[in-house]
């Protein structure tokens, strides 16, 4: 029920935003009609040649942490849950499960005649080894922090215990796995089908610890089974016979190729030597290509926004901070700047995450109004009572960003919005190598940074627990104490109206006290032929192939 | 001969030692982690990684520490590629680069020298102005903008030739072209230019004057001395093109280690910094030492070995 | 050679020996050949019109270089916008001319130190020879060596983002070919007979350097000035690119260039024009080159 209506929105928003006839709406229904598998319209030839952008990494599901990786590894392991074309976490590895009365305890039961690509089966034993040895300190993974969630996960992560036994996982038998959390969390089932949550083969990882280092030794239990990894040129992936819902799965074979730039995909894409182009597509061809239809957008969960220095003059003065944002046009910035469909931004939270009931961006509404001339009038007194009447006396300040990416014109957008809509002429531009800009954005060393987010998993708190005093992510110098209480709150229940109305009220009080300039939420922009059907590019996560197939054509 | 040699092995060693330290400490002065990202991890977290990868020693160990090993030539795992060790990142990368480097350093070199030539020998005549025009092109549109161009054309608007990878005859064409391009123009420059100068000599004049022939003259004489900067040029430059390109291997998707060069720096990978450079050097003193060696076999007069004053 | 067998001349009883040529210096007779020299003065008089058109067209123009009209991004070339505008709206006219500024500025300086510590480097390398070669050359292996990235970064750090930063980062870096390829040519050159016979009249080493040497060398060392033109053009847009240059809205031709190199399909007008204004200012600077060396080459004097 929740996910139609999410699916409704998503698509309703999608419309909104792009030119008819393109877009995220060609994407669901690929989608749908791929569930009923209509066998008549199949090629013959079930094979497709991707452009991942990047070499993946690694191909540990302990260790990653990036999206070409996450990508390749959707389409080999599986874990308890996997997102499936309706946007919903189905039953994957595990076949049902049960929590217990507080939220706690989770026991998941898996499925018959699971099997690695090796052919040994797939037991809970697996899930309870790949999760402590996320969680083993000396491991080293850069996303153990998603394990958390579970009991004495993060005591055990910082040495504070010593014994893996304490923590939350428990395989109970080889079909049986026992899960006890930390605190109740409604999303956890969305975390399940996350990489630092998949199995790992048990035997195979403890005869040789560098298993994910090649296609030869690397075992997986997904739709797909990797044959070939030439790195930094191609890694080759077949159909799993050894798969449980290997009917349902009709490609043969998926060629994924790692190239960076975007001008040499678009035109690799045109010639038909790749299929699908989730790499880099330029700035300056994006418009045209979707108008074409041969670039596509879905939306994204994610935020692309600008912070200020709250420890700063002006920018400690919330009138100063509220006056920027309300000047800057952000539907002009979408339509003629970043120009691929993105949503412009009136609030935090993206749309497309559930609510009690309904979606939650479209229960609080936007905390910035879409009258760009009410905005601009709102500005302008806001900044007179600051004391810069017309911007004069504004201090000279920077905007930091990094080269990489549509930043820079975005940043040239917002300086000219600034200067014509509010008089404020000595603001300048700095671009900053990519880890400069990351260490002087965090060390408070900025006026006015760039900033993105997406969402970790299906919940509101993925965009709202960074703003708390001791987050890392926080690099606006604002502390409440209030709103680190709101976050605890909603952190400790397990009643969902608790939960959703604490969230609501921190996210007003980001937009009360201006902590942070939404621009838009992020769109997936990428390429596919029109004959490549069912493919899933969801909102989180990373594509998934399982449901795709070749039309006839 | 064997003691320059020996003294010139010696102070290559010394040189190499002083790079990696370097390297080693600006690697780690400048700003910004291997794990610095986005989103940023729990301190925990970044603890961890840091003790597995033993970042959190004492500067000077950790120093010590890879200078023994780099003496083994034990390059350590990268940060980044989490599975891979830096040595095998090399041994995958190097022969993609090195292939798609000698092909370009041998296009530069015939053509770079035969369009010297032909230019010096008719100055200021057509031949000379059509050669230069292409040269001035060559080297004022570097290697990302020719490499687009060509794909723009060969592949997008012709179709002709697949847009990148690696591996088969037709893939080589345009990342070859775009490669050699600079080296090849600055090449046909140089050998035109010094080719000139020894034209004028009083020795080529007399030679012309007693009749000797033409191309044996051009041979024997006048190239055997325009050829002395070509060869200084190409000390450093076979080291670069062999180690690869970052910008052709990016854009013509190429599995070569020059991309390696300058995402190992993006990432603060700092085991892959060090190797990929401490590889690139030890080629750049071999490549310097042969060429100081090569000038004595060219110009029997250098001595390079000669004590000084 | 035994060196004790020859007695130095007194300074005294060369004055006569010189060759008595009062009417022109070596200088004025180089401007007077220069002059005369059609395709170099094409080149200067190109050079100069850049110059002009960097300084004017800003002025005078009706756009400004950072004045943006969104609703009218990427428009082709027409009579309002003569080269056409770019992702926000900006005339490429303008902005190209501006740009000019950085570019020719950089251009010039970063060839200038080339010249200037290349040849002194690579001269005194090269003349001395032996263990002061030795040293001289394995620091600029050392150089060479360096992953340049590092200490740009490191200078983004240490110093304020500006063309001043730029010309720091330049001037580390630019002289290091010039430096070899002198030296190269001053290994072989010094054995020639003519220095012999200065080096054995008592001519002191850097009159021999700067009068025979040097100028005896200026095909290579001409050749790799021009060079560095467009090669700093370039590093420019990187080192602006690392955050090093000049910030945004202002562009030089080499950030013009790489911001659009992607454009091809869609707005080739947008890579076209900063190419084009590199490679003329390149082939102006090359004739120029070509006139200066035929003009500076002792060989040459007639």
């Amino acid at each position: 029920m929740k996910m139609r209506r999410l699916r409704a929105l998503v698509a309703s928003l999608a419309i909104l935003t792009l030119v008819a006839g393109c877009g995220a709406r060609t994407g669901d229904e690929g989608q749908q009609g791929s569930t009923g598998g209509p066998g008549g319209q199949q090629a013959a030839k079930q094979e497709l040649v991707v452009n991942l952008g990047a070499e993946p990494p690694t191909m540990d599901p302990g260790l990653m942490e990036d999206h070409s990786s996450i990508t390749v590894a959707t389409n080999i392991f599986e874990g308890l849950t996997r997102l499936n074309p309706d946007g919903k976490y189905e039953a994957a590895m595990a076949e049902s499960w049960e929590t217990s009365e507080d939220g706690l305890v989770w026991t998941f039961k898996l499925r018959d005649g699971i099997q690695w690509s090796n052919g040994d089966p797939v037991t809970a034993h697996d899930f309870e080894f790949a999760w402590k040895r996320a969680l083993a300190p000396e491991f080293g993974s850069p996303y153990a922090y998603q394990l958390y969630y579970l009991k004495n996960g993060e005591k055990y992560n910082k040495g504070e215990i010593t014994d893996p036994d304490q923590v939350g996982v428990k395989a109970l038998d080889d079909k049986t796995l026992q899960v006890t959390l930390e605190a109740p969390t409604p999303y956890f089932l969305s975390l399940t089908a996350f990489p630092t949550y998949y199995p790992v083969p048990k035997k195979v990882v403890e005869a040789n610890p560098n298993w994910a280092a090649e296609a030869a030794t690397l075992v997986g239990n997904g739709p797909f089974k990797i044959v070939e990894w030439v790195h930094n040129d191609k890694l080759v992936i077949v159909k799993n016979e050894n798969y449980w819902d290997k009917d349902t799965v009709k490609l043969e074979k998926i060629t994924f190729l790692m190239v960076p730039d975007g001008a040499t995909n678009v035109t690799m894409f045109e010639n038909g030597e790749v299929d699908v182009n989730l790499g880099a597509i330029p700035q300056a061809d994006l418009p045209r290509l979707l108008a074409s239809g041969d670039a596509k957008v879905t939306p994204q969960l994610g935020t692309y926004y600008y912070i200020v220095n709250t420890t700063k003059p002006p920018f400690n003065d919330v009138r100063v901070r509220k006056a920027l944002s309300l000047a800057i046009d952000r539907k002009a910035i979408v339509e003629n700047v970043t120009r691929a469909g993105e949503l412009p931004a009136y609030a935090f939270v993206p749309p497309g995450i559930p609510d009690v009931s309904g979606d939650f961006r479209q229960n609080a509404g936007n905390y910035i109004s879409e009258d760009m001339e009410a905005n601009i009038a709102e500005a302008k007194r806001l900044l007179a009572e600051a004391g810069y009447p017309d911007g004069k006396g504004f201090p000279p300040a920077v905007i930091l960003y990094n080269q990489e990416g549509a930043h820079q014109p975005v940043a040239e957008a917002i300086q000219a919005m600034w200067k014509q809509n509010l008089g404020i002429t000595n603001i300048t531009l700095q671009s900053q190598e990519w880890k400069v800009f990351l260490q002087t954005r965090h060390n408070l060393q900025y006026d006015i940074a760039r900033n993105g987010w997406l969402g970790d998993y299906l919940d509101p708190m993925t965009f709202l627990d960074m703003f708390t005093s001791d987050s890392g992510q926080n690099d606006t110098g604002w502390k409440s104490k209030e709103y680190d209480e709101l976050i605890a709150t909603a952190k400790r229940s397990a009643d969902p109206q608790v939960r959703m109305e604490a969230m609501h009220k921190a996210e007003k009080m980001l937009f009360d006290e201006a902590v942070v300039i939404p621009i838009y939420f992020y769109v997936n922009k990428f390429q596919e032929k029109p004959w490549v059907k069912g493919v899933l590019h969801p909102p989180i996560g990373a594509e998934d192939f399982k449901w795709a197939y070749v039309e006839a054509h | 001969m064997a003691r320059y040699v020996a003294r010139r092995l010696l102070s290559g060693i010394l040189t190499l030692w002083v790079i990696a330290s370097l390297t080693f400490f600006l690697s780690r002065a400048i700003p910004g982690g291997p794990f610095d990202s986005e989103k940023q991890l729990p301190p925990a977290v970044l603890e961890n990684l840091n003790k597995k990868y033993h970042l959190d020693w004492p500067i000077w160990k950790q120093y010590l520490d890879y200078m023994w090993r780099l003496i083994k030539w034990d390059l350590g795992p990268s940060f980044r590629y989490a599975n891979q060790t830096v040595n095998e990142i090399i041994a995958q990368g190097f022969p993609v680069s090195a292939q798609l480097g000698l092909m370009a350093l041998a296009v530069a070199v015939v053509v770079g020298i035969s369009a010297g030539i032909i230019s010096a020998l008719r100055q200021y005549r057509w031949q000379d102005h059509l050669a230069m025009t292409l040269a001035t092109v060559g080297f004022s549109v570097p290697s990302f903008i020719l490499g687009s161009i060509l794909i723009y054309i060969f592949s997008y608007r012709l179709g002709w030739l697949p847009a990148s990878r690696w591996g088969t005859w037709d893939r080589a064409i345009m990342p070859v072209l775009a490669l050699s391009a600079f080296p090849t123009s600055f090449i046909a420059r140089l050998v035109r230019s010094s080719m000139l100068e020894v034209l004028q000599q009083d020795y080529m004049k007399a030679a012309r004057a007693k009749g000797m022939p033409g191309y044996i003259l051009i041979y024997r004489h006048a190239l055997k001395n325009a050829i002395l900067p070509v060869i200084t040029f190409l000390g450093p430059l076979s080291a670069q093109i062999l180690t690869g390109s970052f910008v052709i291997e990016t854009i013509f998707a190429i599995p070569g280690m020059g991309r390696t060069f300058v995402t190992s720096i993006a990432n603060r990978d700092y085991t892959l910094i060090m190797g990929v450079t401490m590889f690139y050097s030890v080629l750049l003193v071999a490549a310097n030492l042969i060429v100081d060696l090569l000038y004595a076999v060219v110009d029997p007069r250098i001595k390079v070995a000669g004590g000084g004053e | 050679m035994d060196l004790q067998r020859f007695q130095p001349v007194p300074r005294e009883a060369l004055a006569g020996q010189e060759i008595p040529r009062p009417s022109t210096t070596y200088w004025q007779d180089a401007w007077r050949r220069l002059r005369r020299h059609r395709l170099a003065m094409l080149g200067l008089t190109v050079i100069v019109v850049l110059i002009l058109l960097a300084i004017f067209v800003p002025m005078l123009s009706p756009y400004s270089y950072d004045q943006q009209n969104l609703s009218k991004a990427y428009q082709p070339p027409s009579a309002e916008h003569w080269f056409g505008t770019d992702n926000l709206g900006r005339d490429l006219f303008v902005r190209t001319m501006f740009g000019a500024r950085i570019s020719l500025a950089v251009g010039f300086f970063s060839s200038l130190m080339a010249g200037i510590i290349g040849i002194i480097y690579g001269a005194i390398s090269g003349y001395f020879g032996g263990t002061v070669d030795n040293i001289m050359m394995r620091i600029v292996d050392v150089i060479y060596g360096l992953p340049t990235t590092l200490y740009v970064i490191l200078l983004m750090v240490v110093l304020k983002p500006g063309l001043k930063t730029i010309f720091i980062a330049l001037a580390i870096t630019s002289w290091i070919g010039m430096a070899r390829i002198v030296r190269g040519q001053v290994l072989s050159l010094k054995e020639w007979e003519f220095v012999l016979a200065a080096r054995t009249l008592g001519v002191p080493p850097w009159k021999i350097i700067w009068r025979h040497l040097v100028p005896n060398a200026l095909g290579p060392i001409i050749v790799t000035m021009t060079v560095e033109v467009p090669a700093a053009i370039f590093t420019e847009s990187w080192l602006s690119f690392l955050g090093l240059g000049v910030s945004a809205p202002i562009a030089s031709w080499g950030s013009l260039a790489a911001d659009a190199y992607q454009n091809l399909r869609t707005a080739p007008w947008t890579l076209i024009f900063p190419g084009l204004f590199i490679s003329i200012t390149m082939l102006a600077f090359q004739f120029l080159g070509d006139g200066l060396r035929d003009a500076l080459d002792p060989r040459m004097r007639k």
